[in-house]
Parts: C-alpha cells; structure tokens; sequence
C-alpha cells in the first residue's frame, strides 16, 4: 500500500543544456580570476621596461617567461633543468605525504577511537604543535644529513598534526546515535570501523590531508633551501640568488604556484566534490 | 501475527527496572526507580511521562545501548544484554548515514547481516515504496525534508525484519503538517505488519492516535504510574467523545507528575 509522500523528483532540465550553462559559467569565473592579475603584470611589465623599478630587483614579466622557456629547453635530449627541479621537489613531497598520510592517519583513528591511546599521545602532541616545521630543520639535518631523506622527514613533520588532529577530531564527531544504530542492525566491531566511523570521520579526514599538504608544500620549499644539496624549486630559487639571477628566481616563484594550484584544483577540490559536499557534510563553498 | 498468543509469556518482560546514574558535577540522578510492564506481541506501547521521567532511557536500555542499574528485561522469556537485529530502532533526529543514498540507508541492516540476494532488494523496494519515497532512491539524506528524512529512518527500521519497533519521539522534530501525514501513514503500514511498537512521546495526542496501551511513567525517580487501555479502532477520531474521554483522563494524571517534576 503506497502513500503520497511530499514531493516529485526534479525534471525538466536536461544534461546538454546544465553542461552548456556550467562551462559558460567556468568560463566567466576564469576570466574574473584572470584580469586583476593580468592587469598586475601589464603594470610590472611596464614599470620595468621603462626602469621605474630595479630591472634586476623587478624583472620584466617577459623577461621571467623567456628565461622559464630557456630553462624548459631540453639540451641533447637530457631531461630540462625545471623539469628535473620540479620533479625533485614533487618526489620529495609525495614521499613525506604519503608516509604521514598512512602512519598520521592511522594513529589519529587511534586516538579517535581508544581513550588510553589519546591519554598518551595528546599531551605530546600538544606539545609538539606549535614548534614550527622548519625549526626542525637542522636537528633532522644532524640525523640524517643533507640528503633527500631530510626533505622528506621534513615533510613528513609538516603533514603530521593536522592528519593526526582531524582524524581523530573526525572520529569523536561522530554521534554516539549513529553507533548504537549501526550496533543494532547487526554491525560487529569491524564492520561498525570500516561502514560506519571511517566514512563518518572522513570529512575532516579530507580536512586533515588537505592541511598535510598545504603544510608540506611551504615546508618544502624552505627546508629545500636550507638543505636542497643540488636540486629542488627551492635550492634553484636559493641558489639562483647568489648570482643575481633574479628571472631565475621568480620563474621558480611561479613553477612553485602553479603546482600549488594544480594540487589545490586537480586533487583537492574533484576530492572534496566528490565526497563532503556530495554528503552535504560540508556546505559547498 | 501469531495465532497462538501466549500470555504467561509476554514479548516484553521489564522487571523491577531502576536506573541511576551520575552527572557530570557528581550528582546521581535517579531516573527510574522502579519500573514494571509486560508487552504483548503485536502490542502498540507507547511510553509518556514528564521530562527526565526515563522513557527513552527505558526505550534505551530495551535496545540495549545501555543496562539497568538494577533489574532484569527480557525479550521472549531471554534476557537484554546487548543490542541485537531483532529489534529496530527510530531516533527523533532520523540519525540517518550522511554517505550514503536513501537506497543505501535502508539497505544497512541487511547489508551488514550479510543478506544480499534477490528477496532483499525486493524487500528494500518495497518499503521505499511503501514510505512514499519513489524516485528518491539514489537521493543522499541532506537533500531531503525532516519528513522524508524520518521515512527513510522507518524503512530503514522495517528492513531487516525486526521483531520490536523502538521509536523515541520519532516525530518530534517535525512540523504539524508533517507529522499529522506521517502519523496516518505509519498507521497504515503498521496494520500491514502489525509488529510489536514500543513508542516513547511528549504528546497525548500522538499517544492515543497510535497505542493500544498508554504507559504513564510517574516523576522520577519514576514508576509506571497507570496504564491507559485504548479499545479504539484505528485511524481514530480526536473528536470523538471516547477519544476526549480518555485523553482528559490522561492529560490530568500526566500533569499531576509534570507539577510534582517542577517542585
């Protein structure tokens, strides 16, 4: 015996006509984002050109791609010079992630779950919290030298609060009331981890691993600096410096924001998309 | 429906139930002081009382989220331990899996006992269908109004076949519209399957629409006050002199503990 319930399924809007409207829409919000910067560059450009700034301090936007173009160049088939520092960097730092994400991530669940656990390891957290990333720098360097291994602990330092903070804030999150339910239909301990609190934690899970990144990426840089032995976007905008090259420098400013962004708009948001604002957990932004 | 109703054996045995417990500044509250009811199979109970009195907390402790301070419930002649899937469960606040569909929802019990075949997700779009919710299947829970989300609640409920249907004010959070809709309509689905309801309620009125016995629990620590027999066929008429009749008589005994709470 059915009964009426409230309301219909929405109809009426086809598929072509929602993309037509949505990439029009991208459209216009790419060319908003686009035009203050655009006009940023027109007027460093021309400051420069005409000697109003530093040349060398403030080189030309043009000058900053030609010599990105150089850098590109391929010479007899070896790997370019950007290509190979942006890889550098991109290795190092999905090492440090991933090694935080699987080890942060589960200890954070840990705690989430089992008070002792938390007992334990909350204290020294908190202590350890506010120490900044790269403060860690020369005593990971004493340990490990000035290797890829560094870097890569570095990172992993940088990602580790944030994943381990959110995944168990994520688990307490969830109401006593969804449990107890669950428990009810018949889910055992397991079953209750893996349908129940993993996907009720993984909002601020995503929270976490989004933080762990963002982190790692400026840790990366810096600590790159300091301990870069040879490659890295960061030893390259460094070591660019003491020869003044300064179109170097910016070139390596800029590879260092585009990837940031490809991280942010490739991974991050398609990510979050698909899952806290599907769920609606989260109000899309 | 069972044919053979034995009545040396109830379905619901709660005996010489007390709960206490300790608040957070180190008080112990004695909610229930000394609880006793029988519920039949196929029984509509519904539990009202005064804020505090313990009808969830006893709705609670017959799910087996928690345990009697002292006191024994047993269901089928066999005693409560734990939360088990013979029993189903309706919150006020629908407490339905944000991550999953309405589909999804309502197919958990069965998923989690492992029953995946033909039969069940017969049964899973049956009740959709029978809650109202066609169409609605791939839908997530935040898209959904108060009433649809607590429909889903109650499929997701019926799903797995429970023997006991345990619903705590599972239409509180609703508007009046709404909830006088869904009220109708869980009658109706309730005449089809006639399972053994315990219902926990504010309200008199909600209380008369729906059980066959009304439990009055008294102020705390509290007791079963009276028990208010409803010998009405349902859907029944708030209107009528036998319904205002009995719903004097229960709004009197429940103001009397309402104002002994308030001293």
């Amino acid at each position: 015996m059915t009964v009426n319930s409230e309301a219909e399924p929405r109809e009426g809007i086809t598929l072509p006509a929602r993309a037509a409207a949505h990439g029009a829409e991208m459209i216009r919000a790419g060319l908003l984002f686009c035009w203050p910067i655009a006009a940023l560059l027109l007027l460093w450009e021309t400051s420069s050109r005409l000697g109003l700034v530093n040349p060398v301090l403030l080189p030309p936007p043009s000058a900053v791609a030609a010599n990105m173009v150089r850098l590109l160049h391929s010479e007899n088939g070896a790997m370019p010079v950007l290509i190979r520092h942006t890889l550098v960097s991109f290795w190092r730092i999905a090492a440090g992630y991933g090694l935080a994400a699987v080890l942060c991530t589960i200890l954070g669940l840990l705690m989430g779950i089992n008070r002792t656990v938390h007992a334990f390891f909350d204290p020294i957290i908190t202590i350890m919290m506010p120490i900044p990333t790269l403060a860690w720098v020369p005593i990971v360097i004493l340990w490990l030298g000035m290797t890829d291994a560094t870097i890569i602990f570095v990172i992993f330092l940088a990602g580790l609060f944030p994943i381990i903070y959110n995944s168990a804030a994520g688990v307490r999150s969830i109401s006593k009331k969804h449990l107890w339910a669950a428990e009810l239909m018949g889910a055992s301990h397991l079953k209750l981890f893996f349908k129940v609190l993993l996907p009720g934690a993984l909002p601020s899970i995503i929270t976490g691993h989004i933080l762990a990144v963002s982190n790692g990426w400026r840790a990366l840089v810096g600590a790159e600096m300091l301990a870069g032995s040879g490659w890295g976007l960061g030893y390259l905008i460094f070591d660019a410096r003491t020869f003044m090259d300064t179109e170097t420098v910016y070139g390596g400013i800029v590879m260092i924001a585009l990837l940031g962004l490809l991280i942010e708009k490739g991974l991050f948001r398609p990510l979050q998309r698909y899952t806290i604002e599907r769920w609606g957990t989260v109000r899309a932004a | 429906m069972t044919i053979w109703s034995r009545i040396d054996s109830p379905k619901l045995d709660v005996v010489h139930v007390a709960k206490s417990f300790r608040t957070s500044d180190g008080k112990m509250v004695h909610a229930i002081g000394d609880a006793e009811l029988k519920i039949a199979e196929g029984e509509f109970a519904a539990f009202i009382g005064p804020s505090g009195c313990g009808k969830s907390t006893l709705l609670y402790m017959i799910a087996g989220f928690e345990s009697p301070s002292s006191g024994t419930i047993s269901m089928n002649g066999r005693a409560i331990d734990r939360p088990r899937p013979d029993r189903g469960i309706v919150f006020q606040e629908y407490v339905l899996f944000p991550w999953l569909t309405v589909e999804g929802n309502i197919r958990f019990g069965l998923d989690v006992q492992g029953r995946r075949d033909a039969a069940s997700d017969e049964r899973v779009r049956h009740l959709i269908s029978i809650v109202g919710l066609k169409g609605f299947e791939k839908a997530y829970p935040h898209t959904l109004s108060g009433g649809m989300q607590q429909r889903v609640a109650i499929a997701r409920a019926l799903a797995y076949d429970p023997e006991i249907m345990l619903m705590d004010e599972p239409f509180g959070a609703l508007d009046a519209q709404t909830k006088r809709r869904l009220i109708n309509d869980f009658i109706r689905i309730w005449e089809d399957n006639r399972k053994t309801v315990v219902f926990v309620t504010h309200s008199v009125e909600e209380a008369l629409l729906l059980a066959d016995k009304v439990y009055l629990f008294s102020a705390r620590p509290s007791r079963i006050k009276q028990v208010f027999e409803v010998n009405l066929p349902r859907p029944r008429d708030i209107t009528a002199p036998e319904f205002l009749e009995i719903e004097t008589a229960l709004l009197a005994s429940l103001d009397e503990e309402v104002a002994r709470m308030m001293e």
